[in-house]
C-alpha cells in the first residue's frame, strides 16, 4: 500500500482564519486576565530570584520597565493576531514576547503555556492572515486555499498534548489508587448533589479511567466524521468540569477553542460566513465584498483549478524535511523519561515538556545549610526571604531547582576572601499525600554537583 | 404463587427503601466544624483573655506611673508577663481582622530585638508619639525592656522622669489599642470566616492553615535561629540578647506557649483543655501516620523545652549550653514537613494563599 499522503495538496484556508481569530482571543484573554490579577509584579517583578530553563540561563532578567513592555508587546500583538492586522509582524512579537516572559523564571511553567509556546513557533510559518483579516482587505487580496500541511500540523499538536496526557495516566497510581484525584475531589464535597460522593474511593478511581480513556482516544473522535460533534460536545464538557474544579487558567479555553481546528473546511467555512454577516450587520465595513472571502461554491473552485500548490522541489522538500523533525521532536521529546532510571514522578527527570498535566499531588520541605569557610560553623537559609510561595513550594520538590538555588546561595554569600564551598539541603518529598521521603542525602554538597541531562544518580530511587 | 411473587416484591420494596434511608455515612471533608470550633472556642476565649490582661496593663502601668514603688511594679511586671504569655495564644492567628491587609499586629506590638538606644533617645527627646513607622522602639519587646533592663531600685529611681513615665504608657496604651481593635474585629468576623467552607487556596481554613504554619515558622526562624546565630545573613557568633523576652527571662514560657498554641489550632484544644475539632480529626480518615507522627513530635519538642529548669535563662544557655538549644531547634525543625507540606497534601490544602494556575 502506498502512502499517499501530500502535504502540499491544496485545501480551504477556513480552518486557519478560525484558528487564528481564536488563537488571537485566547490570547488577548489570557494576557488580560494576568495582568488584571496582578501576576506581573507577584511572579515577574516583586521577586529576587527566578529559576532559568537549562540553555537559557544566559538570558538577563529585564528590568521592569521592560518587563511591562512584555505584556504589552504580547496584548498587542494578541490583538494584532486577533484581527490579522500587521500579521507577518504580530507573530515575531508574539513569539519574542511570550517565550521570553516564559523564560524569566520555570517556577510558572505549564504545559498549556508550553503548548502556546510551540503554537508560537508553528504560526511564524503559517499564514494565518491571508483572508478575512484586517491585512488582506486593507491590501484588497485575499488567498482561499493554502496547502493541507498548515492545518495538519496543528491538528498533530493538538492531538499530541491529549496522547502524551492519556499515555502518562496510565499508570498504576493513577489507574488503581485513584491518586492524586482522591486527594483533590474531596475538596469538592460542596457541590450540589454529586458533592458527597466526591469522597468516595471508587468516585476518584472512576474519574481516572474516565479521564485516561478521554485523553487516549478523544482525537480519534475528533478525526472520524461521524463521531466528531459528539467528541466535540465531550471535549467541551470535560473542559468545562476540570476548569470548574481546579484552577488551571486558560488551559480549558485554549483545548476547547483549538479543537475546532478538526472540523471540516466547510463547517470552518461556515462560521466564517457567520463572522462576516455579523460584520454586515454591525455595518463595521462599507466596502465587505473586499473583506468577504468567497463561499462554498468558489472554494470549490479553486481547489479544482490549483490541485497541488507549485512550489519548487527544493522548497518542498526542506519544508517536509523540517516537518518530519518537528514531529519526530514533539514524539520524542515526551518519551525522553524512559532514559532515566527510577521513578518518572520521583525524580522529575524529564517531567517537564512532556503534556503531563494534573498527574501528581506534590510538596516538600526543603532547608538549606551553608558551612561559614571560616568558622566551620552551618548555618541555614529563611527560603521565603528568597523565594516567593509558589516558588518555594516549586523549589522544594523539583531537584533542578534546589540544584540552582544553591548554587545562587553559594554565588551570594561567597566574596573574594569569604569562599563558600559546601552547601547541602535536607528535602523532604511527599508524593501523593504519601509520608515525606528524604529526596537525597542531606550531607551530599550541593556545590560540587552540576545540572545537565545525564542522569541525577544523587536522587535516591523511590 | 403469585400471592408469593406480590409478598416477595413488598418484601424487597421495603428491604430497599429501608437501605435507602440510611445510606452509608460518607467522609466529608467539611471544614465547617474546624473554623466553628477554632473560632468560637480558640480564636475568641484567647483575644478576649490577650483584650483583657492588656486593658488592666495600662491600668497597672498608670497606677505605677502615679505611685512609683516596689509594690506597683511588681504587679505591673505580672501583669505584663501575663499579657505576653497570653499573646502567644493569638500568634496563630495574625491574618483576617488581625492585619490591615499590609501589616499584622504581630509585626505592630511583637517585633523583637527591640532597638534601646532609640528607646533611650526618644524618651529624652520626649518622643510619646509610637507610630508604626519605628516597630522596634513599642511594644512587648519595649516593654519588657522598661520594666526589666535594671533592677528594681533603679527603675523606680528612673521613674521620677516624667518622659520615661509617658514613654511607658504610651507603649502600654499602643499594645491595648492594636490589641481590642483585633479583638473588637474578630468578634465581627464570625460568618466570614466560618460560612467560608471551600478548600480553595483562598478558603478560610486554607488561611488558617497557612498562618498557623506562619507562626510556626516564626518560631524556628525569629526565636531560636537568629538568637542561636545560625541563619546565614547574620554576622558569625550567637545573639542571645535577640530571643524574645529577653530583659524579663521568660523566654521560655513563651517559647511553650507558642509551640502549645499552634498545637492547639493543629488540635483544635482551647486553652482550658478542651479538645474540639482540628485538623488532626481530618487526618483521622485519611492519615493516621501522619497524625501519629505529628503529636508524638510535639511531645519530644516539649521535652527538650522542659529540660531548661526553672532558674535558667534561654539566652544564658545560648552562650553556655549551646547544644540544650540547637537541640529544641532541631526538634522544631523536624515538625515542619509534618504541619507544612504533608499536612496540606493529605487534606488537599494548598500552600500559597493566593491564585494561581496550575495544570
Amino acid at each position: 500500500m502506498k502512502f499517499k499522503y501530500n502535504p502540499f495538496e491544496s485545501t480551504s484556508i477556513a480552518p486557519l482564519v478560525i484558528f487564528r481569530i481564536f488563537f488571537g482571543l485566547a490570547m488577548t484573554y489570557s494576557t488580560g486576565r494576568f495582568v488584571v490579577l496582578g501576576w506581573i509584579k507577584k511572579q515577574y517583578i516583586d521577586t529576587t530570584f527566578h529559576f532559568s530553563y537549562y540553555f537559557f540561563d544566559w538570558l538577563p532578567y529585564p528590568n521592569q520597565f521592560v518587563i511591562y513592555s512584555l505584556f504589552f508587546f504580547l496584548l498587542t500583538s494578541s490583538i494584532g493576531i486577533l484581527f490579522g492586522y500587521l500579521y507577518d509582524y504580530c507573530k515575531y512579537v508574539f513569539f519574542i514576547s511570550f517565550n521570553y516572559i516564559e523564560l524569566l523564571d520555570k517556577t510558572y511553567y505549564l504545559n498549556h503555556y508550553y503548548l502556546v509556546s510551540l503554537l508560537s513557533i508553528l504560526i511564524l510559518f503559517l499564514p494565518l492572515a491571508n483572508t478575512f483579516s484586517l491585512d488582506s482587505y486593507l491590501k484588497n487580496e485575499k488567498k482561499n486555499i493554502t496547502p493541507r500541511w498548515h492545518i495538519d500540523i496543528l491538528k498533530f499538536q493538538f492531538a499530541i498534548v491529549y496522547l502524551f496526557a492519556g499515555i502518562a495516566k496510565i499508570n498504576h497510581s493513577w489507574l488503581f489508587e485513584g491518586l492524586p484525584l482522591k486527594i483533590w475531589l474531596p475538596t469538592f464535597y460542596y457541590i450540589p448533589v454529586i458533592g458527597p460522593y466526591m469522597s468516595l474511593e471508587i468516585t476518584s478511581i472512576f474519574i481516572s479511567w474516565m479521564s485516561m480513556l478521554f485523553d487516549l482516544f478523544i482525537i480519534i473522535f475528533m478525526l472520524i466524521k461521524r463521531t466528531r460533534l459528539l467528541g466535540y460536545i465531550t471535549i467541551i464538557i470535560f473542559h468545562f468540569i476540570t476548569g470548574y474544579l481546579f484552577s488551571i487558567g486558560v488551559f480549558p479555553l485554549i483545548m476547547s477553542l483549538g479543537m475546532i481546528i478538526f472540523f471540516s473546511s466547510e463547517f470552518n467555512q461556515k462560521i466564517v460566513n457567520k463572522l462576516e454577516i455579523l460584520l454586515q450587520k454591525s455595518n463595521f465595513n462599507i466596502h465587505r465584498k473586499n473583506l468577504l472571502s468567497n463561499n462554498i461554491k468558489n472554494y470549490k473552485n479553486y481547489i479544482f483549478t490549483y490541485k497541488h500548490f507549485n512550489f519548487n522541489e527544493i522548497k518542498q522538500k526542506l519544508t517536509t524535511f523540517f516537518i518530519v523533525i518537528y514531529v519526530l521532536f514533539q514524539i520524542l521529546i515526551p518519551l525522553r523519561y524512559l532514559l532515566y532510571p527510577c521513578d518518572l514522578f520521583w525524580t522529575e527527570q524529564g517531567y517537564r515538556f512532556s503534556w503531563r498535566v494534573m498527574l501528581v499531588e506534590k510538596t516538600g520541605t526543603a532547608t538549606f545549610w551553608i558551612t561559614d569557610p571560616k568558622t566551620g560553623i552551618e548555618k541555614y537559609i529563611i527560603n521565603s526571604e528568597y523565594l516567593n510561595n509558589y516558588q518555594e513550594l516549586q523549589m522544594s520538590f523539583q531537584p533542578d531547582m534546589i540544584l540552582e538555588f544553591a548554587h545562587y546561595l553559594q554565588k551570594k554569600y561567597s566574596t573574594n576572601d569569604y569562599k563558600i564551598t559546601k552547601i547541602r539541603a535536607e528535602v523532604f518529598v511527599s508524593l501523593n499525600g504519601k509520608q515525606s521521603k528524604l529526596l537525597f542525602d542531606p550531607q551530599l554538597n550541593l556545590c560540587h554537583l552540576n545540572d545537565s541531562f545525564s542522569n541525577k544518580s544523587w536522587i535516591y530511587c523511590k | 404463587m403469585r400471592k408469593y411473587i406480590h409478598v416477595l416484591i413488598l418484601i424487597t420494596i421495603i428491604g430497599c427503601s429501608q437501605k435507602r434511608k440510611n445510606p452509608e455515612p460518607v467522609p466529608v471533608l467539611n471544614p465547617k466544624p474546624i473554623l466553628e470550633n477554632i473560632f468560637d472556642n480558640l480564636i475568641i476565649p484567647n483575644f478576649r483573655d490577650v483584650a483583657q490582661k492588656s486593658d488592666s496593663l495600662v491600668i497597672n502601668i498608670e497606677k505605677l506611673c502615679a505611685n512609683p514603688n516596689q509594690t506597683n511594679l511588681e504587679n505591673a511586671k505580672i501583669n505584663f508577663e501575663n499579657t505576653f504569655i497570653s499573646y502567644q495564644h493569638i500568634s496563630p492567628y495574625m491574618f483576617g481582622p488581625s492585619t490591615d491587609g499590609i501589616t499584622d499586629i504581630g509585626v505592630l506590638i511583637n517585633l523583637f530585638p527591640i532597638d534601646k538606644i532609640e528607646i533611650e533617645r526618644s524618651i529624652t527627646g520626649g518622643n510619646l508619639v509610637i507610630n508604626n513607622a519605628n516597630r522596634k522602639i513599642c511594644g512587648f519587646g519595649a516593654m519588657d525592656y522598661l520594666l526589666y533592663h535594671t533592677n528594681e531600685t533603679n527603675l523606680i529611681i528612673e521613674l521620677s522622669d516624667i518622659n520615661r513615665r509617658n514613654y511607658l504608657k504610651a507603649v502600654a496604651n499602643d499594645i491595648k489599642i492594636k490589641i481590642s481593635n483585633a479583638n473588637l474585629n474578630w468578634k465581627n468576623y464570625r460568618n466570614t470566616f466560618v460560612e467560608d467552607t471551600k478548600l480553595t487556596a483562598q478558603s478560610a481554613i486554607n488561611e488558617l492553615f497557612n498562618a498557623n504554619v506562619k507562626a510556626y515558622e516564626l518560631i524556628k526562624n525569629d526565636k531560636l535561629g537568629i538568637p542561636l546565630g545560625i541563619v546565614i545573613k547574620q554576622a558569625s557568633g550567637t545573639r542571645p540578647t535577640d530571643v524574645e523576652g529577653y530583659y524579663s527571662g521568660i523566654t521560655k514560657q513563651l517559647l511553650l506557649e507558642n509551640v502549645k498554641a499552634v498545637e492547639n489550632t493543629w488540635l483544635g484544644k482551647s486553652k482550658n483543655g478542651n479538645d474540639g475539632t482540628g485538623f488532626d480529626d481530618l487526618l483521622s480518615e485519611k492519615n493516621t501516620t501522619l497524625k501519629e507522627n505529628t503529636k508524638k513530635q510535639f511531645l519530644v519538642i516539649y521535652s527538650e523545652i522542659n529540660k531548661i529548669s526553672e532558674n535558667e535563662k534561654i539566652s544564658d544557655l545560648i552562650t553556655n549550653q549551646y547544644p540544650k538549644i540547637t537541640a529544641i531547634f532541631t526538634q522544631i525543625s523536624s515538625n515542619t514537613r509534618y504541619l507544612k507540606s504533608e499536612l496540606a497534601s493529605a487534606l488537599g490544602l494548598t500552600l500559597t494563599f493566593d491564585s494561581n494556575d496550575g495544570d
